[in-house]
């Protein structure tokens, strides 16, 4: 059964149709690949499944159960979790913290332990730390852990994004563009990173990413988006040679078949 | 030897706020560690908002409220002071969490605005009412509380207050709730997006910060015997941003240097009128060259001494 189920979404700003009667599904443990040119959509979908944006029309299922208009806390919580295209964090919080902070998805809110520092408080504040810290040694910046995260590289502030994505022990990981901005060697060592990851830990990822030679080796069925609607789908050698998605990469020549 | 350092002066500290009023000063000075002691629990509240990102520039309005709350409940219900004390601290959390939901939706200019219209709407309509809030004239003859009677009691009491709520928002701030206020206010989405209820968090200390402000009008209106609306004006609430800004926001401590500073220097060197003058320049001083506030010139002189 698929663990994650759109159906027929949309959504318009305004005049412009963002998205277009999307319906596909992703079933438990499998790798989604997205990928479309700019301004396809992309990224609004995740937007919009996260619950940063709301549909238009159609609905989002996590199993059974509609997760549209949900807040977006309330679908990560639920184990949807979604990373940044864009490096978000506070730069003067330590690279720890922000692991911690997102460990603190499971933890409830404790008003009084908190405030009356309780042992039980105490027990799993440190249980968090020792979490994050194990997290930051899976993604290889441990040794950075006190930083403050603005001192980072933009390849370690995308490994940090995808740390703490992981903290939320998510079911569905969505990367929107892991390996954006990075340098062939960051890239290198980042994908190196997810792949064990994966080995390791027993999530499904969904992935917005442009670069092919990615996309292809990692995912094993990849959906294209074009001006909001599903152009294509199905494994990296059928949609890369599928008509559609060369044109919408390539343009449509004037001269075809000359 | 670090870890016996900390509790010696918390001691010392605590002695030496206890012993205070027994060293022979007037009861002027003493009245001015009141009030000084009373903006410390409504700045340090206003602070826990200010975390979330958010500012209030209505923030009297809740001392107002408690004010009014805690008069009413005594002259009006004949209620005892207790009841009627903490009872001014739910009412003003309670109109903090009917304000909260639907204002603090909004962010930055728009959510200041509406906490100013809030607290001017406020004050104008407590001047309207003759009945029960006394209209501009306010109340007068509150009474004191039973036992309470010299300004030395209001004196701890104060203390206590301010003490209790310096401890909940340091508490606050160094566990994950200070954690998540602190990137609810610099990157809202991404604390969303890691399962954090943004709407939930900020009402929480929007409340905690008017149940604060609430208490310490409570204890104004009885220390002052009478009330008048003129007291919480908007004047007053910037006062307390003023308090934040010039103390510094980094951490708790800011905002407490700055009350004490900003309350107590002003009436050293007698500056009356010119009051908000001295704040205003304060605040341009700060912003241009102590970003980091006041409590932060120690470290600055630490390091200048390290380079050379």
């Amino acid at each position: 059964m698929a663990l994650l189920r759109i159906e027929n979404l949309c959504k318009n700003f305004g005049g412009l149709r963002a998205l277009q009667d999307i319906t596909f599904s992703v079933g438990s443990g499998e790798v989604l690949g997205i990928i479309g040119p700019n301004g396809a959509g992309k990224s609004t979908l995740f937007n919009v499944i996260s619950g940063f944006e709301k549909p238009t029309s159609g609905e989002v299922f996590l199993g059974e159960q509609d997760i549209s208009g949900l807040k977006p806390s309330a679908i990560a919580r639920l184990g949807v979790v979604r990373t940044w295209q864009e490096n978000k964090l506070v730069k003067d919080e330590t690279v720890k913290q922000h692991v911690v902070l997102s460990c603190g998805i499971s933890k409830g809110f404790q008003f009084l332990g908190a405030v009356f520092n309780t042992s039980s408080y105490g027990s799993s504040r440190k249980a968090m730390e020792e979490k994050a810290h194990s997290l930051l040694e899976s993604v290889d910046l441990s040794s950075l852990s006190t930083s403050r995260a603005g001192e980072l590289t933009h390849g370690q502030q995308r490994l940090l994004g995808i740390a703490m994505g992981l903290a939320c022990e998510p079911r569905i990981l969505m990367l929107d563009e892991p390996f954006t901005g990075m340098n062939t060697q960051e890239i290198r060592f980042a994908s190196r990173v997810l792949t064990r990851i994966m080995d390791e830990v027993k999530f499904t990822l969904i992935m917005i990413e442009h670069n092919m030679r990615l996309v292809m080796g990692f995912c094993k069925r990849i959906i294209v988006l074009d001006h909001g609607i599903k152009i294509a789908e199905g494994s990296p050698a059928e949609v890369s040679a599928n008509k559609d998605v060369i044109q919408a990469y390539l343009g449509v020549s004037k001269h075809a078949g000359a | 030897m670090k870890n016996i350092r900390k509790p010696i002066a918390i001691s010392i500290g605590l002695i030496l706020l206890v012993l205070l009023p027994k060293a022979g000063i007037s009861n002027y000075t003493i009245h001015l560690f009141i009030i000084t002691l009373l903006n410390i629990t409504c700045t340090v509240g206003l602070w826990l908002i200010v975390e979330t990102g958010q500012l209030s520039i209505g923030h009297a309005a809740f001392m107002c409220i408690g004010a009014y709350a805690s008069t009413l409940f005594v002259l009006k219900l004949g209620l005892p002071f207790w009841p009627s004390f903490f009872g001014a601290g739910l009412v003003s959390g309670f109109i903090a969490v009917c304000l909260g939901i639907p204002s603090l939706r909004v962010k930055g200019a728009y959510f200041a605005i509406l906490t100013f219209g809030f607290g001017e709407a406020l004050r104008l309509i407590i001047s309207a009412l003759v009945n029960p809030f006394g209209g501009v004239n306010g109340i007068v003859g509150i009474p004191n509380p039973k036992g309470f009677g010299s300004v030395a009691s209001y004196y701890y009491f104060s203390l206590v207050l301010a003490l209790l709520s310096i401890y909940l928002t340091k508490r606050l701030h160094s566990s994950h709730w200070g954690l998540n206020f602190r990137f609810i206010g610099h990157e809202d989405s991404l604390a969303e997006s890691v399962g954090i209820d943004i709407m939930w968090h900020k009402v929480i200390a929007f409340m905690l910060a008017a149940i604060l402000a609430g208490l310490a009008g409570s204890i104004f209106a009885h220390y002052h015997h009478y009330i008048a609306p003129d007291f919480f004006t908007f004047y007053e609430s910037v006062s307390f941003i003023s308090f934040i800004i010039v103390g510094g926001t980094g951490n708790v401590w800011g905002p407490i240097t700055g009350a004490i500073v900003l309350t107590i220097v002003p009436e050293v060197l007698e500056l009356k009128e010119s009051r908000p003058l001295f704040y205003g320049g304060l605040i341009m001083a700060v912003v241009m060259f102590l970003q980091n506030g006041i409590v932060d010139i120690p470290n600055l002189i630490q390091r200048k001494i390290r380079w050379r």
